[in-house]
């Protein structure tokens, strides 16, 4: 029921969306009317009420969203309950719209090159490295993204970088190599390369994550002829070497079992064979190569079908790795990354003591401050994307207690040092809520020394609301952007500007009143505006940095899948999310993104609607879901 | 500087006899050119950033100049010196196309920074945008398309190709919204039967570390306890075994596959040649010596710059060091990357390289005050771009002052050029061609009509140096009014005879009428 509820209310919102900067799916070929937004009053209400459901493989919904008024934290209504198949249309109970799903585009048989980080954890995993070798060349990949683009290839630097980090590693184990990695008991130089023969036909498959054929052996094993004319063991360094640096490692095959093209030149669609599917399931949950369960199951076939599958996404999800990689995932998805690249101003870190003043030492604090706290949710707390959005949890350590104080600490249990983090509350007062007002993530959608509207709406407009593109910026330079900018009326010739014009606030004022600006930050900047009692780096304040006092109120627009509401500060504004379904919602479909490794243009997808409909709201049923679902692994054939 | 001492038979004995063969040609062609032969021609285009300012005035003669009588103003005349090899062509306009969905609404970005970089470059429609003006490349841009075409270029598809074939390097390539389109000069040609254009678009990022350039191309230090032969014979092995995986995961793929991979084979290639320079090959070229290595450059800005939808993440290096307001990163690596490709050429690693100074949305910091002009708003510092849009006079002044810096910059090694002796006999630039180029011809308000470029080479290259080319008889519309301008790619078309490629066109319908004349021979 709690599913259903959640995609009846976004499926309300794709359709009143429709008159957002950019198309959405606008061509309801059900008979349905439109839902009704919901509205809700008061200074710190929150959205609720009745709502459509919708279940089936591809069915879509609507229903009106609920309206309530008064106290703070409040929120409720009954779900309505519709059906649907083909993407037509649903009726709720509290009202009916249709709007049709899009269907995912089938993804074709591809490659798909490790990111920098997989290719260095691939390398730690293989050879049991203590740390991962780090390229500085990445191949056109942008630093801090939040899913490997799928479609990168290897150019000449990046190349040239993996062979100079391959022969580090080379360095690195060649006191290992014939005592641990590949150990020879024979002196004869055909007893060794027995020995090598054998070793690389276990090896060459681990790091390919598939069997070899007798060629590729033979090739590697001319490799190890030309190394052992010096010795053994620079035989087996050279075989090591060409592995890692190879296309077979370097990309992922998603090719399906090799067939043959039509006539026409066309390959048959197709799924992905067991071992592609191992690692696929590898590299998302694992970060790195399949372990040896996956392997097995890829062997034995298991994982060709479903619960195959679901037997090893239950196993891996309890290992510990995965649930690391799962919470660096989850950082991913709201950015947290990116305030290793943000400087701040230090008159902001001015209450630390002047050895503390290490802007370098904060970020790797926060880093591990929201780590902790997203640990703590997902896998020691109730498991529920909802409680990363609401807790009032925080991890600190001594530099930290001091740059955020008036936390209270279980036990009256103060961090007294800087290398070890506690579990503190925040200030009631602060009306702080999960991971929006985590630190980490206020520092990294901020500028030096103030807030940015703009970075921190957009921001949550993309990411945890998961509304379609707002399509292109306009030209900044234009004379009608530029009044904006001014805070002034563009459409007034000589017009004086509507205010001083001297904070963020005002700023975003004259971005939602006036056009070329107003399409777009007036759905954007509401989001961040809930925020704005929480400064550059996270601080509390109640004042904004022109001296007046902050209000966080908002009213959204039609086009947000709050639409209508009014609420007043963050707390109201995540527990709409809540219960909304919002949130679990967009989880989904940020999931389904950094699975496929190419990001879902549109919210009211018919594949990813199916998956929201049958997750829990845990990270568990999320992945879960998302990587069981067919469109995972069916493929396009393609052409010849 | 340590000289290359080539011991052909110790380096071909210390080969297995695969590798040696691979070897000999490159071998033979090193000596044929050793012996006397003529030297290779030679292109080396060169973007600077954000055109003139406050317009032509401060980069094209006056009215009264002559073809061959002129006198260069402010911004163009620290190439004085070179007037003699130099024909600057005033009347060719930058003109955009697209053949997909434009997400800007501006034709392939008609008057942008972005659009520029790519019309520019590749001559032809672009594929569409994505994000704010991320105008995606249509085609392979004219050095690789030369590289391609010409047989003299040493490219891979003619016998004897150099070892590098190309290079790609940048001082800096911060850009607005981090896109691609201002920050790459060179492209192969688009992924076929790949529908997407951003995933379509191949571009060739520069490398911005002259380090990294110098130990891919020149090779580093060896290690101790084994002659170079024989690591470079191991090695051999290696790459041998790299290009058969590669070919075989070309039998599994779509075709939609075949270009990225293409694209690493071509990877694979120049790791070999790395090699090669590395632990192997030395020459008896007489013009080649192997440079000293060049410093390492730490970012000075490594954070994110700008805000909202103005903004890059990627890291540089500025103008200055903080607190080191008398050392210029900026300019030494930009300068050492373009002496890096002047070695390149004398060694006859590569005949094909492109450079560039920064992202036609430059985010190299300058002081505020600047060679004696303050931007207005009395601040300290800033990156170039942001402000280069207000129009005023003290920010025009300002803009104007680093059009400068990056004109005797250029200047300073491109002179080097002409007093390099090449193998011939002659100076490097008599066998080299020289495009020195911008994105957009005025920096306030993006104008992309007259834009200014500058032609260098020497007497082998048919450049008619010495001349101020004023283009007449065009049907586009000059900065001043009226028409007789043409459009940019006519100069490519003009270009291409010279390496001995025959184009009659390039582009869509209203980017080319046909070659220029009066730049070359």
């Amino acid at each position: 029921m709690r599913a259903t509820f959640r995609l009846s209310v976004l499926a309300a919102a794709a359709l009143s969306a429709a008159a957002g900067c950019q198309g959405h799916i606008s061509d309801p070929t059900g008979s349905g009317n439109p839902g009704t937004a919901g509205s809700s009053s008061g200074s710190a209400g929150t959205s609720g009420g009745t709502a459509g459901s919708s279940s089936g493989s591809a069915g879509t919904s609507g229903g009106t969203a609920g309206s309530s008024s008064g106290s703070a934290g409040t929120s409720g209504g009954t779900a309505g309950s519709s059906s649907g198949s083909g993407g037509t249309s649903a009726t709720g109970t509290g009202g009916s719209t249709a709007t049709a799903c899009t269907p995912i585009t089938p993804l074709p048989r591809r490659l798909w090159r490790l990111s920098v980080e997989q290719w260095g954890a691939a390398v730690q995993t293989l050879l049991g490295l203590t740390t991962a070798p780090v390229l500085s060349s990445r191949g056109g990949e942008q630093a801090f993204a939040f899913f490997s683009d799928a479609s990168l290839g290897v150019d000449n630097p990046m190349q040239f970088d993996m062979y100079t980090q391959a022969e580090t590693v080379l360095t690195t184990i060649d006191s290992t190599v014939t005592t641990t990695i590949a150990p020879c008991t024979g002196t004869t130089a055909t007893a060794q390369t027995t020995c090598a023969n054998t070793w690389v036909s276990a090896f060459a498959p681990k790091a390919y994550r598939r069997t070899l054929d007798a060629s590729e052996v033979t090739n590697l094993m001319k490799v190890y002829a030309q190394g052992a004319m010096q010795d053994y063991k620079t035989g087996i360094k050279l075989m090591i070497e060409a592995i890692i640096i190879s296309p077979s490692f370097i990309y992922r095959t998603e090719l399906g079992a090799p067939s043959t093209a039509d006539a026409s030149g066309k390959y048959p669609d197709t799924t992905l064979t067991p071992y592609e599917v191992a690692s696929q399931l590898a590299f998302t949950l694992l970060g790195t190569l399949p372990d040896a369960a996956l392997t097995a199951a890829a062997a034995n076939g298991s994982l060709g079908t479903a619960s195959g599958i679901q037997t090893q996404i239950n196993r891996l999800l309890a290992l510990p790795a995965v649930q690391a990689n799962l919470t660096n995932i989850v950082l991913g998805w709201f950015n947290i990354s990116q305030l290793f690249s943000k400087t701040k101003d230090t008159a902001l870190i001015s209450a630390l003591s002047a050895s503390e003043q290490d802007l370098t030492g904060i970020e790797s604090d926060l880093f591990t401050s929201t780590q902790q706290y997203v640990n703590g949710v997902l896998w020691s707390g109730s498991g529920k994307i909802d409680d990363l959005m609401t807790s009032q949890t925080v991890y600190v350590n001594q530099r930290l207690a001091t740059l955020y104080p008036g936390l209270t600490y279980a036990a009256g249990k103060a961090p007294t040092s800087d290398s070890t983090f506690v579990a503190a509350t925040w200030p009631a007062s602060q009306g702080r809520s999960g991971i929006l007002t985590q630190p980490s993530y206020l520092w990294s959608a901020s500028d030096p020394a103030a807030n940015s509207i703009v970075k921190r709406g957009k921001g949550i407009h993309d990411n945890v609301m998961c509304q379609d593109s707002l399509g292109s910026p306009v030209d900044l330079s234009t004379p009608m952007a530029m009044a904006v900018i001014a805070c002034t009326n563009p459409s007034v010739a000589g017009a004086a500007p509507d205010s001083t014009c001297d904070s963020e606030i005002l700023k975003s004022d004259a971005r939602m009143a006036y056009q070329p600006c107003k399409t777009c930050h007036s759905q954007m900047d509401p989001y961040s505006r809930v925020l704005q009692n929480f400064g550059p780096i996270g601080n509390y304040r109640t004042l904004d940095e022109a001296g007046r006092p902050i209000d966080p109120s908002v009213t959204f627009v039609p086009s947000s899948p709050l639409a209508g509401t009014s609420l007043t500060g963050v707390q109201a504004f995540t527990a709409a999310l809540v219960s909304s379904g919002v949130i679990d919602g967009c989880s989904v479909q940020q999931m389904a993104n950094y699975a496929m490794g190419a990001e879902l243009q549109k919210y009211n997808t018919c594949e990813i609607n199916t998956v929201r409909a049958m997750t829990d709201g845990t990270v568990k049923s999320l992945f879960s879901n998302v990587l069981l679902a067919s469109f995972m692994r069916a493929r396009t054939g393609g052409t010849k | 500087m340590i000289s290359y001492k080539f011991a052909r038979r110790s380096f071909l004995r210390g080969m297995g006899a695969g590798s040696a063969a691979l070897m000999v040609p490159l071998l033979r062609s090193i000596e044929a050119r050793a012996a006397g032969a003529a030297a290779p021609l030679r292109l080396l285009i060169i973007h600077h950033p954000l055109g003139t300012a406050s317009g032509l005035a401060n980069w094209r003669p006056n009215a009264s100049a002559t073809t061959t009588s002129f006198t260069l103003p402010v911004e163009s005349a620290p190439f004085a010196p070179l007037q003699k090899y130099m024909s600057m062509v005033d009347g060719v306009n930058c003109v955009t196309a697209t053949n997909g969905k434009d997400t800007t609404g501006n034709h392939g970005g008609q008057n942008t920074h972005e659009g520029g970089m790519v019309a520019l470059m590749t001559g032809v429609p672009t594929l569409g945008s994505v994000g704010q003006q991320d105008h995606c490349a249509g085609g392979a841009s004219i050095d690789q398309l030369l590289l391609q075409k010409s047989s003299v270029l040493g490219g891979s598809n003619f016998a004897s190709p150099t070892p590098f074939q190309s290079l790609q390097l940048a001082a800096d390539v911060r850009s607005d919204r981090d896109e691609k389109a201002p920050r790459v000069l060179s492209y192969l040609a688009p992924k076929s039967g790949v529908s997407d254009p951003d995933q379509a678009r191949q571009p060739l990022f520069p490398d911005t570390s002259p380090l990294n350039v110098y130990n891919r191309i020149f090779g580093g230090a060896l290690p101790t306890g084994m002659t170079g032969a024989q690591i470079l014979a191991q090695k051999e092995s290696v790459i041998t075994y790299l290009k058969a995986d590669l070919a075989r995961m070309q039998t599994l793929v779509p075709s939609s596959e075949k270009d990225r991979l293409s694209a690493h084979a071509q990877a694979i290639s120049q790791l070999e040649s790395s090699l090669q320079a590395m632990y192997g090959t030395t020459t008896t070229n007489p013009v080649c010596t192997k440079p000293t290595a060049p410093p390492s450059y730490s970012n000075t800005n490594g954070s994110t710059q700008g805000s909202g939808s103005v903004y890059t993440s990627l890291a540089g290096v500025d103008y200055y060091i903080p607190n080191q307001p008398t050392s210029h990163p900026h300019a030494d690596l930009g300068q050492n990357q373009l002496r890096l490709i002047k070695t390149a050429f004398l060694c006859d690693l590569c005949r094909v390289a492109t450079f560039m100074w920064s992202a036609g949305t430059n985010w190299v910091v300058f002081p505020g005050t600047f060679q004696g002009s303050s931007i207005a708003g009395n601040l300290q510092s800033t990156p170039h771009h942001p402000p280069s849009h207000a129009g005023d006079s003290a920010t025009n002044a300002w803009l104007n002052q680093i059009d400068q810096f990056y004109s005797v910059a250029t200047s300073t090694v491109l002179q080097e050029f002409a007093t390099t002796p090449d193998i011939d006999g002659n100076m490097l630039i008599d066998n080299t061609v020289i495009v020195y180029f911008t994105e957009v011809a005025r920096a306030s308000d993006h104008d992309q009509r007259n834009i200014p470029l500058l032609i260098f080479g020497g007497k082998n290259t048919k450049v008619k140096g010495g001349t101020y080319l004023k283009v007449t008889g065009g049907s586009l519309a000059p900065q001043s009014g009226g028409t007789g301008n043409r459009p940019f790619n006519d100069v490519w078309l003009a270009l291409a005879p010279v390496f001995g490629v025959t184009m009659s066109s390039l582009g869509a319908q209203s980017q080319y009428t046909g070659a220029l004349p009066g730049i070359f021979s």
